[in-house]
C-alpha cells in the first residue's frame, strides 16, 4: 500500500529524514516511533504529499506520489499533529467542502458524516463555527473528514492527541476496521503503550535515520516497547 | 519582570516588520531601503498636509487666539491617534495570542496589560508626532524662537497627550469586545460599521477646506465652546502658546487621572476580560440534505467564505470597489459641475472616455483581494496540499475569485459613467473592456506578488489582509503599471486620437494579463508547491 523507498528530505545543512525506506502492506497498522525532531513529521508529510523530499521514491498503491500526486492523494487522508482547521467555516461546511473535493456522492457523503459525527459525538456541534472549537473537536473534524472519502491509507500524526478517552477508542476501533477492510494506516505516536497493543508493525527513527523496523513482536521481543525504544534511541 | 515583558513586545513587533515568515529569516536591505522609502513618502505627505493646514490657522495667532491654534492640534492629533489605536486595543489587549500562556506565569496581570499599553502608546505617539511636528513647525516659522517655558509646556504637553486617548482607546476597545462577542453576526455588523465609518471619514475629508474655513471665520464662538466642552484642549492650548504651567498642570491632571483609573479598572479586570466564555449562542445541528459541488466551484465556495468571515480582509482589499460606487454615486449626483468644468477645460474635451478609464483602472489597482489569499491560508495551508486537487486549480481560483467579485462593480462603474458622461459607443465599450482587463491583471498581478512574498506566521487576519509586502507590492505596483498606458496615451492621442489610446491600452492589459497568467501556472505553480 505504501512503499517508501531511499526517501531524503534535508532543511538547510540539517537532514530531516536519511535514506528511509518501509513497507506498508494492506490491512497493516503501522506505527511510527521517535523523539521529537527525529523526522517523523517530515516523513508522514513527504508521504502525503505535502512536503517535497530531496530524493527517493514514495509509491501510494503503486502509483508514485512524484508522478501521480493527485491519483496517490485520492487514496489517501492526512491528519496533522495540530488540526488548524479553516476558522471562517462551520463543521458541517469544512466536512461538505471535502466531500466536495474528493467528489464523494451525496448521499454517501450524508450517511458517512452522520454516522461519524454521530460516533465521536461532534453531530449537535456541526452548524458551529470551527472557531468556536476546542483543540479535541478540531481533532474529531479532522478524523471525520478523513474518512468521508473512505481511504485506502490512512497517514496520521500524533491522532490522539487533545481526544477524550471515548473518543480514542472510536478512532482505534476506526483505524482495526479500515485495515479489515484492507486499508493501512501510518501514524506516528509518542504514546508507546497504544502503539504496543495497536499496531502490527513498528518502526523507530531516530536523527533522520531508520533505526529498526518490523513486526511489533519482532521488534520489542521480551522486552516492552518502551525499553527497547530507550535502549535503541539512547 | 517588566522590562522582560516590554522586550518581548518590542522583539514581536520588529520580528512582524523587519523578518520574513520562512525560517524567521532577517528581510534584504533591498526590502528595508523600499519599507524605508515608503515610510518617508507616507510621512512626507502626511507633514505636507497638516502643514499646510496649519498654516492656514496661523490666523487665530494673529488676533490673539494662539491657544486656539494649539487647542485645534490637539483635537486632530487625538482623533488620529485614537483612530489609529482603537481597533488594535482589542486585539493587543484582549484577544492576544500569548494572553493565556503570561497569565499562567508568576506575572502580576497589572505588568502584561502594562508592557501592552507601552507599546500602544509608542504607535500612538508616531501618530501624534505626524500632527504636532507640523504644527509646531509652522507656528515656530511663523513666529520665530519661543521661550524657555513655552519649549518645556510643549515637549511635556506632547508626552501627555497620547496618554488620555489611550485610557479612551483602551476603554473603547473593551466595549467593542464585549458587545462583539455576544453578537452572532459579528462580521456584518463590523464590516458594516466600518463601512459607515469610511464613508463620514470621506465626507469630512471632501468637507475639510468648508469646515478650516468654518474655523477660521468662527473663531471666537469656536474658543469659546472649546473652553466650556473640551478643557483639555484649552489648557494644552493655553500651556503650548503661553508657556503657562497651570495649564500644563491642569492638562497633566486631565491626562493622568482617567489614564490612572482606566488601567486600574482594567488590571482588576484583565484575567475576567481575557479569560472571558464569549456569549454567542450556540448553534444546534439539525441533520439536512447537503449540497454538492464541483471542485471548482467548492473551491470558490470557500474563498467566499474566507473573504465574508474576515471584515478586515473584506473592507482593505475591496476599498477599491467602495469607492468605485462612491464615485458613480458622486458622478451622478454632480454631473453638471463636472460636464461644464469639463467644457471649460478644451485640453481635456473629447478625453472623457480616456479620463474615466484611468479612473476605473487605478480604483481596480486598489483593489487586492488576490494579493494575500495565500497568506491568509496559514496555518490552514496543510489541507489544500494534502487534497487531491491540482496546484494550478488553487491558484487559478484565487484569480477567479477576485475577478467575480470585481467584474459587477467594474461593470456598473464603467456602464454608469458612460452613460452619465453621455460617451460614444467605441469609448463606452473601449472603457468596459479595458476595465474588465485591468481587472483580471490585477487579480494575476496579486496572485504572483504573494507567491513572490509569502508569510504565513501572522498574528492576526487584520496585520495578514492590511500589512502583507504582497498587498503592498500589487496595489502599488498595479499603479504604477497604469502610468504606462496612461503617459504613453497621452502622447498616442494627440498624434493619433482617442481609438488608437483605446487599442494600445486594452492590448496592452491583455498582453500583461497573459504574461501575468503564464508565470502564475508556470512558475507559480511550483513556487506555491515548495511552500
Amino acid at each position: 500500500m505504501l512503499k517508501i523507498e531511499h526517501l531524503t528530505k534535508s532543511f538547510g545543512n540539517k537532514k530531516a529524514v536519511d535514506d528511509l525506506s518501509l513497507h506498508i502492506r494492506p490491512g497493516e497498522i503501522y506505527g511510527f516511533i521517535g523523539h521529537n525532531g527525529a523526522g517523523k513529521t517530515t516523513t508522514l508529510k513527504s508521504c502525503a504529499g505535502i512536503l517535497q523530499f530531496d530524493s527517493g521514491e514514495i509509491y501510494i498503491n503503486g502509483k508514485s506520489i512524484k508522478q501521480d500526486p493527485l491519483g496517490c492523494k485520492k487514496d489517501i487522508a492526512y491528519i496533522p499533529d495540530n488540526p488548524d482547521i479553516y476558522e471562517f467555516m462551520s463543521g458541517i461546511q469544512y466536512l461538505n467542502f471535502i466531500a466536495d473535493i474528493y467528489k464523494t456522492e451525496k448521499s454517501k457523503r450524508e450517511e458517512r458524516i452522520g454516522k461519524y459525527s454521530d460516533l465521536f459525538e461532534l453531530t449537535s456541534d456541526l452548524a458551529q463555527p470551527v472557531s468556536s472549537y476546542s483543540h479535541g473537536m478540531k481533532q474529531k473534524l479532522a478524523l471525520i473528514s478523513a474518512f468521508i472519502h473512505e481511504p485506502k491509507l490512512l497517514i496520521m500524526d500524533e491522532p490522539f492527541v487533545g481526544l477524550d478517552p471515548k473518543a480514542a477508542f472510536t478512532v482505534k476501533e476506526l483505524m482495526r476496521e479500515l485495515c479489515s477492510n484492507g486499508g493501512a494506516i501510518f501514524f506516528s505516536t509518542h504514546v508507546l503503550e497504544v502503539a504496543e497493543k495497536l499496531c502490527d508493525s513498528i518502526a523507530i527513527i531516530k536523527s533522520g535515520k531508520l533505526i529498526v523496523s518490523g513486526p511489533t513482536a519482532e521488534v520489542k521481543g521480551n522486552e516492552s516497547l518502551e525499553d527497547v525504544f530507550l535502549e535503541l534511541v539512547e | 519582570m517588566f522590562s522582560a515583558l516590554l522586550k518581548s513586545r518590542f522583539q514581536a513587533m520588529f520580528s512582524a516588520m523587519f523578518r520574513t515568515s520562512k525560517n524567521k529569516k532577517k528581510r534584504g536591505i533591498g526590502f528595508k531601503v523600499l519599507i524605508g522609502f515608503f515610510a518617508v513618502y507616507v510621512i512626507a505627505c502626511m507633514f505636507f498636509v497638516f502643514g499646510m493646514m496649519f498654516y492656514s490657522l496661523t490666523a487665530f495667532a494673529e488676533i490673539g487666539l494662539s491657544w486656539l491654534y494649539f487647542a485645534v492640534a490637539w483635537t486632530v492629533a487625538s482623533a488620529l491617534c485614537f483612530i489609529g489605536s482603537v481597533f488594535m486595543t482589542q486585539s493587543q489587549l484582549f484577544d492576544a495570542k500569548d494572553n493565556e500562556l503570561l497569565l499562567s506565569m508568576p506575572v502580576p496581570p497589572s505588568y502584561i496589560l502594562a508592557s501592552r499599553m507601552v507599546s500602544l502608546l509608542l504607535i500612538n505617539y508616531l501618530y501624534e508626532a505626524l500632527v504636532v511636528i507640523p504644527a509646531i513647525a509652522v507656528y515656530v516659522y511663523k513666529f520665530g524662537a519661543m521661550s524657555a517655558a513655552q519649549i518645556i509646556c510643549w515637549i511635556v504637553a506632547c508626552v501627555l497627550l497620547p496618554v488620555l486617548v489611550l485610557a479612551l482607546s483602551c476603554l473603547f476597545g473593551w466595549l467593542l469586545a464585549a458587545i462583539a462577542s455576544r453578537l452572532r453576526n459579528k462580521n456584518i455588523i463590523t464590516a458594516v460599521a466600518s463601512l459607515l465609518f469610511l464613508v463620514a471619514y470621506l465626507y469630512i475629508y471632501s468637507k475639510a477646506q468648508y469646515y478650516l474655513n468654518m474655523l477660521l471665520e468662527n473663531g471666537e464662538s469656536i474658543a469659546s465652546a472649546f473652553k466650556k466642552a473640551v478643557f483639555p484642549a484649552y489648557h494644552f492650548g493655553l500651556a503650548c502658546a503661553d508657556g503657562n504651567i497651570l495649564s500644563l498642570l491642569i492638562f497633566a491632571a486631565s491626562c493622568i487621572i482617567p489614564f490612572a483609573l482606566v488601567y486600574a479598572a482594567l488590571s482588576v479586570s484583565f484575567i475576567r476580560i481575557c479569560t472571558a466564555n464569549k456569549g454567542a449562542k450556540k448553534i444546534v445541528y439539525r441533520k439536512k440534505a447537503l449540497k454538492t459541488s464541483g471542485t471548482r466551484s467548492a473551491l470558490i465556495k470557500r474563498e467566499l467564505s474566507h473573504f465574508w468571515h474576515s471584515p478586515m480582509y473584506m473592507l482593505n482589499s475591496a476599498i477599491g470597489l467602495v469607492f468605485m460606487i462612491l464615485g458613480v454615486v458622486y458622478l451622478g449626483i454632480k454631473r453638471d459641475i463636472l460636464v461644464q468644468l469639463s467644457a471649460q477645460m478644451p485640453e481635456i474635451s473629447g478625453l472623457t472616455g480616456l479620463i474615466l478609464c484611468a479612473v476605473i483602472v487605478l480604483l481596480t489597482a486598489m483593489t487586492c483581494i488576490s494579493a494575500p489569499s495565500i497568506n491568509m491560508e496559514g496555518k490552514s495551508l496543510w489541507i489544500l496540499r494534502s487534497l487531491p486537487v491540482n496546484s494550478k486549480e488553487i491558484l487559478e481560483v484565487k484569480a477567479y475569485f477576485h475577478i467575480a467579485v470585481c467584474v459587477p462593480f467594474v461593470l456598473v462603474s464603467a456602464v454608469a459613467s458612460a452613460v452619465i458622461f453621455g460617451l460614444d459607443p467605441i469609448s463606452s465599450i473601449s472603457v468596459i473592456v479595458i476595465s474588465l482587463a485591468a481587472t483580471a491583471f490585477t487579480a494575476y498581478f496579486g496572485v504572483a506578488a504573494n507567491l513572490l512574498f509569502p508569510k504565513f506566521d501572522w498574528i492576526s487576519e487584520a496585520a495578514c489582509a492590511k500589512q502583507s509586502m504582497s498587498v503592498v507590492i500589487a496595489m502599488f505596483g498595479s499603479m504604477a503599471i497604469a502610468f504606462i498606458p496612461g503617459i504613453c496615451g497621452f502622447f498616442i492621442a494627440k498624434s493619433y486620437g482617442t481609438v488608437f489610446v483605446y487599442l494600445f491600452a486594452g492590448l496592452f492589459y491583455i498582453a500583461l494579463t497573459i504574461l501575468t497568467r503564464l508565470f502564475v501556472v508556470k512558475k507559480g505553480v511550483k513556487m506555491f508547491e515548495k511552500l
